[in-house]
């Protein structure tokens, strides 16, 4: 029988390179291998179909209207340079300031559905709630209808004489208006829309997210004495605060860019367009009725800096409110 | 080897990728003697009317293939205007009423004064104003394709039921004022008329009934600031004040076509292309009835929108172009085009044969429209100031402010805009 053999291993007949040589020489021998360039090229390949797209749908666009917005452009063409002539024409234009406001104001209104949307799916998440399948697909379906069907039925909806809302307004006594044609109204009426049919996005992402708060919390809350409501503020809100985030930043983004709702809602023989536009309304308005591109891009470049100015902001002040767990 | 077969996927990718977008840019060509043309057009209910004509052009001209193009109308504008600046554009387009200055000021109409003169095409068949249309800074950019007039429509059954004479050619505005508030009964509501904010077939007419103009002949300043003005915007806004009409908020609500349809309106102004709308509801088409528009204190007066077709000035064969047009626009062409109903043809022998699609209404009220219609006013950027006309005339009707005000603030707004083009 065999004894292991213990004694070291013997000396190698050629001299041991040191290690970092090594390493050196098979990072060369892999750096001169012709698959890896190839395996950039493929990588490229496969991300090529997308940064192509983005490029020539998004980049150059962008770029285009940057030109654009510098120059004097018929409807055709025909491109002259006019320096900041579009811009100072576009900060001179009192319809600008209006159509921006109202942007504003209808994005703020769009942001308190945000609050309404996280106590929706706080409790069609209860624990033991019946029919959660129910809820959960009514909630949902607006975001599977077309916009452009949404807003037809909330336009009949709205209707000065026929339509249900006056209707309910008139059974309890309170004043009725033509929501959609009177000034005062029109854009508070389009921005209760963006928020009903926002609602389902908002809960399915807010559900998610509650189903990864563990359970736990809410029973060590529970013995702690918290009711629902402190439960929600303490526990829920702030594991929440990422997704709430999230949200907050793309319905920034998605309500200061609102046309389809003013076009469809409105549309441009409304006598309340012209008071209650939006700022990419405007932007079609100038584009595409008036012919006037240069002055157009513009209002879309405009609006592109003030979207990345907020949004950077909005990334500043998250680090003060929002918990990553 | 298997390098190389990754190179040669490589290549098939490029060539697959390249050839693509070939293929994007090689339509439109001839191929084996054979020309293709291609014809926008914006109205889907003409589409079946426009296919017709086309076809017997390709059946006398058999190396020219043609290929319709039809847009709806709410995106027509924004699509030709994207086509006519890249590449991809039409041959022949329509142009939406007062917007042919645009396209022949844009550069992208081509101007075919010589081509009529060569040929001797008789452009008087089509009338005065239908000529002057279609002209720009003295040259011919278009052919007349349909003429747009209006008529005063009224609905018998509330006429009878009112114990009225039904209107006809001797009416004037008081007529028509005085049967408004006779066939308005608010307990069941019921209006005598629509007043809406329609610059072609309410406010434009009457304006020029009153004996007014809305653009100066050089077309460089407005003239709307006028007691005509005042005139025509009092008519229609008094109709709303006493109650005749609904309001401005109900009629944008509610098209007002669509209240005259179900008889909440017994009295309507609107166009001729509207007579199809009427008689697809044949119980009603039966009881409606249409009269010229009720003179003003100049007399009787009406819009008269052409619409005509365009050809494209980079289109590639322009000769071949040109025989399509100008077999559209040939009195049997036209005689083709009126035979099917839809939109009325510009010449008055081709609107008497279209008339005859139309049994139930006297529509002989078109057809001499022709001779006595003004034109639809029109300069390089009629969108511009139409929109900020509109705008300024809101006021009034929404009763917030006199129509002298709204006529002058609107005249104001159309000069500066005039001013700037």
């Amino acid at each position: 029988m065999n004894v292991v053999d213990k004694r070291p291993p013997a000396p190698m007949h050629h001299r041991a390179e040191p290690a970092d040589r090594q390493w050196r020489k098979a990072q060369r021998r892999l750096w001169y291998r012709r698959p890896r360039v190839s395996e950039a090229l493929w990588g490229w390949l496969f991300v090529g179909p997308m940064v192509i797209g983005v490029a020539i749908f998004y980049f150059w666009p962008i770029l285009r209207s940057a030109y654009l917005s510098f120059t004097a452009s018929g409807p055709f063409g025909g491109n002259k340079w006019s320096g900041l002539a579009n811009y100072r024409g576009m900060l001179s234009d009192s319809e600008f300031w209006l159509a921006l406001r109202n942007s504003f104001v209808f994005t703020a209104i769009v942001l308190l559905g945000i609050p309404v949307a996280v106590v929706v799916a706080a409790l069609i998440n209860r624990r033991g709630l019946r029919l959660k399948g129910v809820y959960r697909a009514l909630y949902f379906l607006p975001v599977v209808t077309m916009p452009t069907a949404v807003a037809l039925v909330w336009k009949a909806m709205y209707n000065g004489q026929y339509g249900i809302v006056n209707r309910i307004l008139s059974a309890v006594g309170l004043p009725q208006h033509n929501w959609l044609v009177d000034p005062h109204y029109a854009l508070y009426a389009m921005a209760v829309v963006s928020v009903w049919s926002g609602l389902g996005t908002q809960i399915v992402i807010f559900s998610a997210a509650l189903q990864d708060i563990p359970p736990e919390l809410y029973e060590a809350a529970e013995c702690d004495g918290a009711g629902w409501y402190r439960q929600l503020r303490s526990v829920t809100v702030p594991l929440l605060t990422p997704s709430i985030f999230f949200v907050l930043i793309i319905s920034v983004i998605q309500s200061l860019q609102a046309f389809d709702l003013v076009f469809v809602l409105l549309g441009p023989n409304n006598p309340a367009t012209p008071q209650a536009e939006t700022i990419v309304y405007y932007f079609y308005d100038r584009t595409f009725l008036q012919h006037e591109p240069g002055m157009g891009s513009a209002v879309a470049i405009a609006l592109m800096l003030i979207l990345l100015a907020l949004t950077g902001w909005q990334f500043r002040l998250q680090r003060r409110w929002v918990h990553y767990a | 080897m298997r390098k190389r077969s990754r190179t040669s996927l490589l290549a098939a990718a490029v060539v697959v990728l390249a050839g693509g977008i070939s293929a994007c840019s090689s339509s439109g060509g001839s191929s084996g003697g054979t020309v293709n043309l291609t014809y926008e057009m914006f109205a889907k209910a003409q589409e079946p009317v426009v296919r017709k004509a086309v076809a017997a052009f390709e059946q006398t001209h058999k190396n020219i293939k043609v290929t319709i193009l039809d847009v709806p109308p709410a995106q027509y504008r924004t699509k030709l205007q994207t086509q006519l600046q890249g590449g991809t554009s039409p041959d022949l387009y329509w142009a939406y009423g007062g917007e042919l200055p645009l396209y022949a000021s844009g550069g992208v109409a081509a101007d075919l004064t010589s081509r009529i003169a060569k040929d001797k095409l008789d452009m008087s068949a089509f009338g005065s104003t239908a000529v002057s249309s279609v002209t720009y800074d003295g040259k011919i950019y278009g052919l007349p394709h349909s003429a747009a007039v209006p008529a005063l429509w009224s609905n018998k059954k509330l006429f009878d039921a009112a114990g009225l004479k039904y209107p006809d050619a001797t009416w004037t505005w008081s007529d028509l004022t005085r049967a408004a508030a006779k066939l308005t009964d608010a307990s069941k509501g019921q209006y005598g008329i629509a007043a809406p904010m329609n610059m072609q077939s309410n406010v434009y007419p009457a304006i020029y009934q009153a004996g007014g103009t809305i653009i100066s002949s050089d077309g460089k300043s407005s003239t709307l600031d006028s007691p005509a003005c005042a005139q025509a915007v009092g008519l229609w806004t008094g109709l709303i004040k006493s109650g005749s009409s609904p309001s401005l908020a109900d009629m944008v609500e509610t098209d007002p076509n669509t209240m005259f349809l179900s008889g909440k309106v017994a009295m309507l102004y609107a166009l001729n292309s509207t007579a199809d709308q009427w008689m697809a509801a044949p119980a009603f088409a039966n009881s409606v009835d249409v009269a010229p528009l009720p003179a003003g204190s100049a007399g009787q007066a009406t819009t008269l929108t052409s619409v005509p077709i365009l050809m494209n000035a980079k289109a590639k064969h322009q000769d071949q172009a040109w025989q399509l047009m100008e077999f559209l626009s040939s009195p049997q062409g036209l005689a083709d085009q009126a035979g099917q109903g839809g939109a009325m043809p510009p010449t008055t022998a081709a609107a008497k044969l279209w008339a005859k699609n139309y049994p139930q209404f006297d529509t002989k009220v078109f057809s001499d429209e022709l001779a006595y219609g003004k034109p639809y006013p029109q300069s390089k950027n009629t969108a511009k100031w139409f929109k900020d006309i509109t705008t300024a005339l809101t006021p009034a009707w929404q009763l917030k402010s006199s129509p002298a005000d709204a006529c002058s603030a609107a005249a104001k707004v159309m000069t500066s805009d005039l001013g700037s083009e």
